[in-house]
C-alpha cells in the first residue's frame, strides 16, 4: 500500500468521524423549542 | 430477425452473463449497496427528523404571521421566512440541508464510487480504487450540487405549499413536471459520467449518442418496473417474502445496471 493510499484512508476516516459527531449532536447544534413550550407561545396572553 | 445486432440488446445479454459468471463481484456489489442503504438510513434519519421539526415550526410561525396580518398587507412567504422570529429557524433549516448534503455526498461518493469501481473492474481494467473514487467524487460534485439545488427548490415549494395550505385551511396539491424533467436530465448525464469519470465526455456522448443511450435507459427502467411489479405481487402473498425477495432483486438489478451502463458507454465512447 502506497503512502498516498494510507493518507487517503486516514483523511476519509477523519471526515466520516466528523460527520458522525455532527449527526449525533444534531439536537445540540440545531436547537428547537420543546413542542409544549412552542404551542404555549401561540396562546393569547 | 436477429435482435443481437442491436447493441442495446447484445450488451443486455452480455451484462447478465457477466453478472452470473462473476458471482464474487455480484456479492461484493450487493454488499456495498446494502451498506450504502443501511448507512444512509441510520445517518440521515436524525437530520430528516430535525428538518421535519423545523418545517413544522417555520410553517406554524409564518402562517401565524399571515393570520394576524388579516386586514393589513400580508408579507410574501419568502420575505416572512427571513424576518424575526422565523429567520433563526430558516437559517438553521438551511444549515441542516447543508449537513444533509455533506453526509449524503460522502456516503454516496465512498460507497457508490466503490460499487461503480467494482462494475468497471468486471468490464475492463479499471483504475486503482483510490484514483477511481477521487475521479468519481470530482465528477459527482457537479451532479450533486445540481441535485442539492433541485432539492432546495423542491423543499421551498413544499414549505410554501404547507404555509398556503395552513393559511387557506385546505390542502394544496400539485406535482411540478418541470422539476421532475430536470431531475431526469441530471440523472441521465450523471449515470453516463459514472463509468467515464468525465463531465465533458458525458455531455458529448449523452447528446451525440442519445439514439443508443436513451433506449439503454429505457431497458434499465423496464428492469426496475418489472421488479416493482414482482414485489407488489409478492406483497399480496407475504410481507416478509416481499421484503427479502425485493431487497435481493433490487441489489441484483443495481449491480446489473452498473455493468450494463459501463458496457454500453464503453462501446459508444
Amino acid at each position: 500500500m502506497k503512502k498516498g493510499d494510507v493518507l487517503f484512508i486516514v483523511v476519509l476516516l477523519l471526515v466520516i468521524l466528523a460527520l458522525i459527531f455532527v449527526v449525533v449532536n444534531i439536537h445540540t447544534l440545531f436547537p428547537t423549542p420543546a413542542p409544549q413550550a412552542f404551542a404555549q407561545s401561540f396562546v393569547p396572553q | 430477425m436477429d435482435f443481437t445486432r442491436f447493441l442495446v440488446i447484445r450488451e443486455w445479454l452480455h451484462a447478465w452473463r457477466t453478472l452470473f459468471q462473476n458471482k464474487g463481484f455480484a456479492l461484493a456489489s450487493g454488499l456495498v449497496d446494502l451498506v450504502f442503504f443501511l448507512a444512509f438510513g441510520f445517518v440521515t434519519a436524525p437530520v430528516f427528523d430535525k428538518l421535519t421539526e423545523h418545517v413544522i415550526i417555520i410553517g406554524s410561525l409564518v402562517s401565524e404571521q399571515m393570520r394576524v396580518a388579516v386586514g393589513r398587507t400580508r408579507p410574501a412567504v419568502l420575505d416572512a421566512l427571513f424576518q424575526q422570529p422565523v429567520s433563526q429557524y430558516t437559517w438553521q433549516f438551511l444549515g441542516l440541508l447543508a449537513v444533509l448534503a455533506l453526509v449524503v455526498f460522502v456516503l454516496y461518493a465512498l460507497l457508490q464510487g466503490t460499487a461503480w469501481w467494482l462494475a468497471s473492474s468486471v468490464v475492463h481494467k479499471p483504475l486503482r480504487w483510490r484514483e477511481f473514487l477521487m475521479g468519481f467524487a470530482r465528477v459527482h460534485v457537479l451532479w450533486f450540487a445540481l441535485y442539492a439545488a433541485w432539492y432546495c427548490v423542491d423543499a421551498i415549494l413544499d414549505l410554501r405549499r404547507i404555509v398556503v395550505a395552513k393559511a387557506l385551511g385546505q390542502a394544496v396539491s400539485g406535482t411540478n413536471v418541470v422539476l421532475l424533467a430536470v431531475l431526469g436530465i441530471v440523472i441521465y448525464f450523471a449515470l453516463i459520467s459514472s463509468p467515464l469519470l468525465s463531465i465533458r465526455k458525458a455531455f458529448a456522448l449523452g447528446i451525440r449518442k442519445a439514439g443508443v443511450l436513451l433506449p439503454a435507459f429505457v431497458v434499465v427502467d423496464a428492469h426496475f418496473l418489472a421488479g416493482n411489479f414482482v414485489v407488489r405481487w409478492l406483497g399480496t402473498l407475504n410481507t416478509t417474502v416481499m421484503f427479502v425477495v425485493g431487497t435481493v432483486l433490487l441489489l441484483i438489478v443495481l449491480a446489473w445496471t452498473r455493468v450494463y451502463l459501463s458496457m454500453i458507454v464503453r462501446r459508444v465512447a
